[in-house]
């Protein structure tokens, strides 16, 4: 109850607002009538109002205060950052679009919905060899569309496991990566985690991109798997922000 | 009555030493917004002052003060080409400004050590009064004034972040309630609680002077 009038006194009253509205230039003119005959008629009306003006003259010496650096040239410099960083992961995405693009072809080829319509075109000439000519039995042509469907998934397997190789190495390796910093994946390419995914692909290289690191631990993987990004968080600057140096792997998003 | 407030402004942004520009703010926008740093450079210059006196009464502290207003405007500089112009560059910035330092306060935890200590600068003593009280003339005055420069930032400490930004919005800015409402993204009616909230307290802490 007590809360409840305590908050009820911080709010203003309706001839509060009103003087309020009159001292900050905000009342219409027939408000500022209004108020004048209200304090003209009431000494308290009248002495509360020279308070409320009272305290606009002292809060009228407030005077802004001033950067004591050259902010233009530190904000520029930012800019210049921000624009570099984004034009070069500009520019990586339109190489890696290009890449994907040369072996659109190849990929089309191994796409497993291709596949898939592949194999309903073969059971369908098998089904028909066998009406026509009655020979051969149906198991052949599910068998067909058996190893089709088989080599779909060990692609997508092959896929999934790269990304979860990356990901323990994110969360096992990261920490002690992340702290090494200013490294690039030469310093830890022989770790074990590494080694694990560069068995499982060769190609595979890494980058620990500290300039764009914001916070959050991804991976941007290109289509041919050939190029990974590392964010990691920079933590040293200030003490207040949170260290992200071990990803959780919900974390690890894939990008593409 | 708008425009009496924009020559307000504007005489407070002379007063501060910011240039003064003939080209309309619109125009800057525009040219910025197509990448041109020159036009970005004087719409910096003419707000930073501003800018940096919102963020440095709501973190207190100048060297962080100094980073969010930096970020901010390299922020609002980056989301130029989303700015759809319905409020004024101005009062866009500010909100930029203000959000920032929301969010840095989060993430802080030195708000509570503040409130408990008050104001202090690095080594511990009290703060200096503000840079930019008004002082001229008569050595009486100016010791009177300054006495109400230390006792005004004394009592303007105690306020939280949120009132404080209010009535630095309202007071050295100039913006009015709706502005202010749209920079701190709350409705007129708490603008005018929390103002009126402030300004009870500060002629509480103030009642000496005359």
């Amino acid at each position: 109850m007590d809360t409840k009038n305590a908050k009820n006194n911080n709010r203003p009253s309706f001839l509060e607002k009103l003087m309020l509205r009159v001292v900050d230039g905000e009342a219409t003119a027939l408000e500022s009538v209004v108020l004048k005959v209200a304090s003209k008629m009431n000494p308290a009306v009248s002495s509360r109002l020279e308070d409320f003006q009272k305290v606009n003259r002292h809060l009228s010496t407030l005077k802004p205060e001033r950067v004591s650096v050259d902010l233009w040239s530190q904000v520029e410099r930012r800019i210049d950052e921000e624009e570099r960083s984004a034009a070069f992961l500009g520019q990586r995405a339109a190489r890696e679009a290009q890449a994907e693009e040369r072996e659109s072809f190849i990929k089309h080829i191994f796409n497993p919905s291709l596949f898939g319509g592949m194999a309903v075109g073969l059971a369908t000439a098998g089904v028909a060899f066998v009406i026509f000519n009655g020979g051969i039995s149906s198991g052949d042509s599910t068998e067909v569309a058996s190893n089709t469907d088989s080599a779909a998934e060990e692609i997508a397997s092959a896929e999934h496991n790269t990304a979860q190789g990356i990901a323990n190495f994110v969360s096992y390796g990261g920490s002690a990566a992340a702290k090494r910093r200013e490294q690039t994946y030469e310093a830890y390419r022989n770790q074990r985690q590494v080694r694990e995914i560069r068995r499982m692909d060769k190609s595979l290289p890494f980058e620990v991109d500290w300039m764009r690191s914001d916070g959050h631990v991804s991976f941007i993987q290109d289509p041919r798997r050939g190029s990974t990004v590392i964010w990691v968080k920079r933590g040293a600057e200030n003490p207040n922000r949170p260290q992200l140096l071990e990803a959780d792997p919900n974390l690890v998003e894939a990008t593409r | 009555m708008l425009d009496v407030k924009r020559d307000m402004i504007s005489n407070i942004a002379q007063k501060s030493g910011t240039k003064e520009v003939e080209e309309p703010e619109k125009a800057l926008v525009q040219r910025a917004s197509k990448g041109d740093r020159d036009a970005y450079r004087i719409l910096v210059e003419k707000y930073q002052n501003r800018v940096y006196s919102l963020i440095v009464s709501m973190v207190k502290s100048k060297e962080d003060a100094e980073d969010i207003t930096q970020e901010a405007f390299v922020k609002a500089y980056l989301s130029l080409k989303n700015f759809r112009g319905d409020s004024s560059f101005y009062t866009w910035i500010y909100r930029v400004a203000y959000n920032m330092t929301i969010d840095f306060k989060r993430r802080s935890s030195k708000r509570s050590e503040f409130l408990a200590t008050g104001p202090r600068s690095e080594d511990g003593s009290e703060a200096p009064p503000l840079d930019g009280v008004a002082t001229d003339g008569n050595p009486l005055e100016e010791v009177e004034r300054r006495e109400l420069a230390g006792s005004l930032e004394k009592a303007m400490a105690q306020l939280t972040e949120e009132h404080r930004a209010v009535i630095m919005l309202r007071e050295v800015d100039g913006l009015s309630y709706s502005e202010i409402a749209d920079v701190v993204g709350v409705s007129q009616g708490t603008v005018m609680s929390r103002i009126h909230y402030a300004k009870k307290y500060l002629q509480q802490a103030l009642k000496e002077f005359a």
